[in-house]
């Protein structure tokens, strides 16, 4: 997500991931914006400008759209805090076809009850540092397609 | 969602997968409609 309208307070997408059960990418996805960017969120989001622009490879919106949709329909969707991804693109999915880590009882104890932060549940159960700004730390046993 | 957003949370999911399915209702559970309608 990036930030539009005044000091860049309202989130739009930008960039949509997909990954299957064994972490490779089904769908990495920069959006052509359709107001100007106000606050990229580099530091947090790692979107530049040039990732947005339509000659660097981003995309409409609309047609992202479809390839989730395509991607996740009929199958089990995991993610964390996926209402916020799924209400960005416009999209619903069944209760019982979706794994979402912030929502999960034994994880919210870990924050007494609250929402747990991906980054909180990576060091618990990964015991990795993420969303740090640096290179990615996610381990993980197949790296074939050099993203990780 | 990043790619590495998304890969975090499929391990995360990856690790806790077997309590996690056990705690879900029974008619989330894959097979429970199929098994419901060969017993009709």
């Amino acid at each position: 997500m990036v930030g539009v309208g005044p000091e860049g307070r309202e989130s739009v997408v930008a960039r949509v991931s997909i990954v299957n059960f064994h972490g490779q990418v089904l769908l990495d996805a920069y959006v052509v914006p359709k107001e100007p960017v106000t606050d990229f969120r580099t530091k947090f989001s790692g979107i530049r400008p040039k990732d947005l622009r339509p000659e660097n490879g981003a995309r409409p919106l609309e047609e992202v759209i479809k390839d989730v949709d395509r991607i996740i329909k009929d199958r089990i969707l995991v993610g964390h805090a996926l209402d916020n991804d799924l209400q960005a693109l416009l999209l619903k999915h069944p209760r019982s076809m979706t794994r979402d880590t912030a929502y999960y009882k034994p994880f919210r104890a870990l924050s007494s009850g609250r929402t747990p932060s991906l980054k909180l549940l990576a060091e618990q159960f990964l015991g990795v540092a993420i969303q740090t700004g640096e290179h990615s730390s996610v381990p993980w046993g197949r790296r074939s397609d050099g993203q990780c | 969602m990043q790619v590495e957003d998304a890969r975090t949370a499929m391990l995360i999911y990856r690790k806790a997968k077997k309590a996690w399915e056990a705690s879900l209702p029974q008619h989330t559970k894959k097979g429970y409609h199929d098994k419901k309608e060969a017993a009709k």
